[in-house]
């Protein structure tokens, strides 16, 4: 297998396929604007694309890289891979289920029970002290979110189904 | 491993059983008694803009005195919903409980793509229910050059070039005047992307731009008073409505000419810049969403326009600095009918002038 | 004037305000943590204007702007979570430091930073009230374009090392910048037709997808806390290390003095103030500061210094061009300038005439929120320095619970947190892969002031703007600062080269 397949260079494929498809886009709506309003986006394209295909060749051509870089170096890799990969898909799932749930019951149900269940059964607090911090969360949102600064939030589908069901009252 | 997952289920039950049943809504009450029906929650005013502009103030300024003039008194809330150029704010108005409880405000700028045959989701000129706008009032908008570039008209276009007039965006109504010169093809050329007013002044005054639209007493005193006593400003045309002499004498001329006069532009082209006038300046319309219930709206109409007339609101909007003048649904209604008696030609043009892009 | 100062000291410092200081204080302290979080307070403040005497409300939202600004660096030092307009360039020592447990150090470093620029912005503030008007009508929309410019090349300067990747992500925040409303034509543009990008890409939740998220789910891929060295010292020897960070800022002076400088300057610029000056702050003092080449971004306190002083001296330098023009510099400034007007105080001339006992008061807001938020912040600084020993599994789903809230506020809809989950992947592949993520929230912060300047500048000057001796000087600057930077870096390419090339 060559070594721009390994998953080490493939990933950053990805990521510039996706700067570049953006790039395209923007290229190509961009020929219908009017000058004021192609200008930026032009400017923008000019200085990235010569980036993006230094990139791509770099990585194509496997050549040198300096060293020396002083931001976003990678996340803290230890020596244990396999939780480690144990841990990140779980932390995503929980990420993902998260705001499932907030589209689905919305906040003021989701994020205390989440929280709750995730720091009772991984963070192993006790039922005392997870309680709390879910209850925390549901003080900030009734009394900040709702009292003070009169969020308005979303319809949640499950919660308006459940209401369908109950009679109209006067 | 069995436990944990029984706990997680009851835990979820019993947790959101329990706040759904907290969280059930209170339902609206059967409008027969007009009093309890607007006491029975606070009304909302959905503002389609982010805290601070001039549809926010308008928005706080008419939260604060509407309730002493709709039966039962209720209370306030103004919600700033921004997204969209305000069309998200101006959707969720449209798509709530049509019970008078949550009114919304329309920007002019959706009433033009309408117009244009662009069509806005979740609103329709038809169906919507007008409450009338607060700042519906013609004022004096003057145009005037720097001196040291030319002093007349005439002295404009032997210029061989456009002078330069900066502007916020294309549609808002102080480049009106200007813009609507452009597109005739006089020798004006708009500069957009300009702050706002205070950011258009500024750029003029260090010579940025040649000339402003932001020439009336309503500004200049208030933000450059030097531009006066320097003599910087030489008034070209106005529109709108005629300014006052004592402010003419102030920028050094002694009457000045309409608009038309000066760029001489066709029937046609007249009868578009005298519509797009009208529609541009009825900003700020309050609106209610459709099918909310006929005394309901009929008490909300009649509050709105008592509201205007209040004087503890018309001194708030004077301390704001705010133009007032009431624009009824009526007035409303009479300015959309105009449109379609254009030539294609003026709609063309019109279009040009108040529509975006 | 000294009439007026006095008449301001007396009105500021009577019940009336000093109550509503001490109202605001604790909700200062904690909205400034929150990403996202310090708007919303204030538009609470803007409800009561109109109603109360605007020395009450004026001094509510100014107080609240400045003290939430001073904890705006906890979450940047603490858990590498930037603020969506500043203290973003903390982050990049801030961060390291706390890795290393010396959380403390970075946090008693950055509040003496911030009180002494914060106290530098208000005496500069003061001191250029008078010619506020003939200084700033110096400078023209060309200037204020080349200045954005300066921030943006800023960031691709200081990710040195991963110069491609950072010009590739600056552009690429440019490109995302391009969403949305245009108002030179009044288009909307590359909006994939969807609705919510009308308005463009929101700011917050691109920090909390870029951010907060990754931050988050390194926390608990790592399992150990954020501090990963000297856990038990830390705890033991908080208050010690806080006074270190005292000392370290006051030992380095100088490039104190000269970040706090280089805020309040950049401050007064309309719109580019807040956005920029700590970057221009950071990567100044990258490239004068002995060996920070090779310190920087590995957990050089002199980094978390330079940011945070300019950060801070920014506070005086923008209310300038808000009262003196009615030009808001952020959406803090906004807010201030409707309550402004709401209360009848028109912003203006008039500020430095019949108003001027307000203004004046300004400064002395601005100086008094520094001067009582920062002991109170070293008092609590020992206790906040115990989140980097939070057990990751507690502390990742409380964070990730408060910043989707945060988020969420941005329009209100579930679009938002699609938004953030999107960023989030973005985010995650950039950590990963060692793309540098500050260009893109620089740039996207940036791009609006970017291209708006630029478009009335070649309008209106066209060619003969680079026949304005301000242009041109600050053109020089740029010219140096590039010049001196690449000299800098191919030598400490080399160094690095022979010390590889040293090693068996």
């Amino acid at each position: 297998m060559r070594r721009w397949l390994s998953l080490e260079i493939a990933g950053e494929f990805v990521l510039l396929a996706l700067v570049g498809g953006f790039f395209v886009y923007l290229f190509i709506e961009s020929l219908y604007w009017p000058l004021g309003s192609a200008l930026m986006p032009w400017i923008a394209l000019a200085i990235g694309a010569p980036f993006w295909l230094w990139r791509v060749a770099v990585l194509f051509f496997q050549w040198k890289q300096s060293s020396g870089q002083i931001m976003d170096i990678g996340f803290r890799i230890g020596d244990d891979p396999e939780g480690q990969r144990g841990r990140f898909i779980r932390i995503c799932c929980y990420i993902a289920g998260l705001y499932f749930a907030i589209w689905l019951v919305g906040f003021h149900i989701a994020l205390p029970a989440g929280l709750l269940l995730y720091v009772r059964f991984y963070g192993k607090i006790s039922w005392v002290g997870s309680i709390v911090l879910a209850l925390f969360f549901v003080a900030l949102i009734v009394g900040v979110y709702d009292r003070l600064l009169n969020s308005s939030w979303h319809e949640p589908p499950l919660l308006q189904w459940i209401y369908s069901f109950l009679p109209e009252s006067q | 491993m069995k436990k944990r997952a029984y706990y997680l289920l009851l835990t979820a039950i019993v947790g959101s059983a329990f706040v759904a049943a907290s969280a059930l809504p209170t339902l609206a009450q059967a409008p027969k008694d007009l009093a309890k029906h607007f006491n029975s929650k606070p009304v909302t005013v959905i503002v389609g803009s982010s805290p601070g502009g001039g549809y926010d103030t308008f928005a706080r300024i008419v939260a604060r005195f509407a309730g002493k003039h709709l039966p039962g008194n209720p209370k306030f809330i103004v919600q700033n919903i921004p997204g969209g150029g305000q069309l998200r704010g101006l959707r969720a108005a449209m798509r709530s409980r049509p019970d008078g409880l949550t009114i919304g405000l329309l920007h002019p700028r959706f009433v033009q793509r309408e117009l244009a045959g662009i069509d806005v989701p979740d609103f329709d000129l038809k169906t919507v229910r007008v409450l009338g706008s607060p700042s519906a009032t013609p004022v004096p908008r003057i145009w005037c050059v720097r001196r040291s570039v030319a002093t007349t008209w005439e002295d404009i276009k032997k210029l061989g070039r456009p002078v330069t007039n900066g502007g916020n965006a294309p549609g808002a109504s102080f480049g009106l005047g200007p813009a609507f010169v452009e597109a005739v093809g006089g020798p004006i050329k708009m500069v957009y992307g300009y702050g706002g007013t205070s950011e258009i002044m500024a750029g003029f005054d260090r010579g940025e731009t040649e000339a402003t639209d932001r020439c009336s007493d309503e500004h200049v005193p208030r933000l450059f008073p030097g531009w006066i006593k320097d003599k910087v400003l030489a008034p070209i045309f106005w529109w709108e409505k005629e300014p006052s002499k004592d402010w003419l004498g102030q920028l050094g001329v002694s009457n000045l000419q309409h608009i038309h006069d000066v760029v001489k532009p066709t029937e046609d082209q007249k009868n578009v810049f005298d519509i797009a006038n009208r529609l541009v300046y009825f900003t700020r319309i309050f609106v209610t969403p459709p099918g909310v219930p006929d005394n309901v709206y009929e008490a909300w109409r009649k509050a709105f326009e008592q509201t205007t007339r209040d004087p503890g609101f018309l001194k708030a909007a004077e301390t704001a600095g705010l133009e007032v003048g009431l624009g009824t649904a009526e007035d409303f209604r009479k300015s959309i009918e105009a449109f379609d008696k254009l030539t294609p030609a003026g709609r063309k043009l019109l279009k040009d002038l108040i529509t975006e892009g | 004037m000294l009439e007026a100062s006095i008449s301001a000291a007396e009105r500021l410092f009577s019940p009336g305000p000093l109550l509503v200081m001490l109202i605001m204080l604790p909700i200062s302290l904690i909205s400034g943590m929150m990403p996202g979080g310090n708007l919303p307070i204030a538009v609470i403040v803007l409800g009561f204007a109109g109603y109360l005497d605007p020395w009450i409300t004026v001094t509510a939202v100014v107080f609240f702007l400045a003290a939430s600004d001073i904890t705006e660096p906890v979450p940047s030092i603490l858990m590498g979570i930037p603020g969506a307009r500043s203290a973003q360039a903390t982050i990049l020592d801030g961060y390291p430091m706390a890795q290393k447990g010396l959380a403390g150090v970075a946090l008693g470093a950055s509040y003496m930073c911030t009180l002494v620029g914060g106290v530098i912005g208000a005496i500069a503030l003061l001191l250029a009230l008078p010619i506020s008007r003939q200084l700033l009508k110096m400078f023209s929309s060309a200037e204020f374009f080349l200045l954005s410019l300066l921030g943006l090349l800023c960031v691709a300067i200081v990710s040195a090392g991963a110069f491609v990747k950072g010009v590739l992500t600056a552009a690429f925040g440019l490109a995302i910048a391009m969403i949305g409303f245009s108002p030179i034509t009044g288009l909307v543009r590359a909006d994939m037709g969807i609705e919510y990008l009308w308005d463009g890409v929101p700011l917050v939740p691109i920090v909390v997808g870029l951010f907060a998220l990754p931050e988050a789910i390194d926390l608990v891929v790592a399992d150990t806390p954020i501090a990963q060295q000297r856990l038990d010292t830390m705890l033991k020897e908080a208050n010690r290390d806080v006074y270190r960070g005292m000392r370290e800022a006051l030992r380095h002076k100088w490039l104190l003095i000269r970040s706090s400088l280089i805020g309040t300057f950049v401050g007064m610029m309309p719109g580019v103030g807040s956005s920029a000056a700590h970057w221009i702050a950071y990567a100044q003092a990258r490239h004068t500061e002995k060996g920070a080449l090779e310190t920087f971004g590995k957990g050089d306190v002199r980094g978390v210094i330079a940011a945070d002083s300019a950060n801070n001296s920014v506070d005086g330098g923008v209310l300038i061009p808000t009262v003196v023009f009615g030009i808001p510099g952020s959406g803090g400034m906004a807010i201030l300038l409707a309550i402004l007007v709401l209360s009848g105080v028109q912003p203006g001339p008039a500020m430095l005439t019949r108003h001027l006992d307000l203004t004046i008061s300004l400064v002395y807001i601005v100086a008094f929120a520094n001067i009582i938020v920062v002991p109170i912040m070293l008092f609590a600084a020992p206790m906040i320095t115990r989140i980097a020993a939070v057990p990751p599994n507690v502390l990742a789903p409380v964070v990730i619970g408060i910043v989707t809230l945060a988020a969420y506020q941005a329009t209100y809809s579930m679009e938002d947190l699609l938004l953030v989950l999107g960023f989030a992947v973005l985010g995650i592949f950039m950590k990963r892969y060692g793309w540098p993520r500050p260009p893109i929230l620089i740039a996207v912060v940036l791009a609006e002031i970017v291209e708006k300047f630029l478009w009335i500048s070649v309008n209106t000057y066209g060619f003969s703007m680079f026949a304005r001796p301000q242009f041109l000087a600050i053109i020089a600057i740029m010219a140096l600062v590039m010049i001196v930077s690449l000299r800098l870096q191919s030598g400490a390419q080399k160094a690095l080269y022979e010390a590889a090339s040293a090693k068996p």
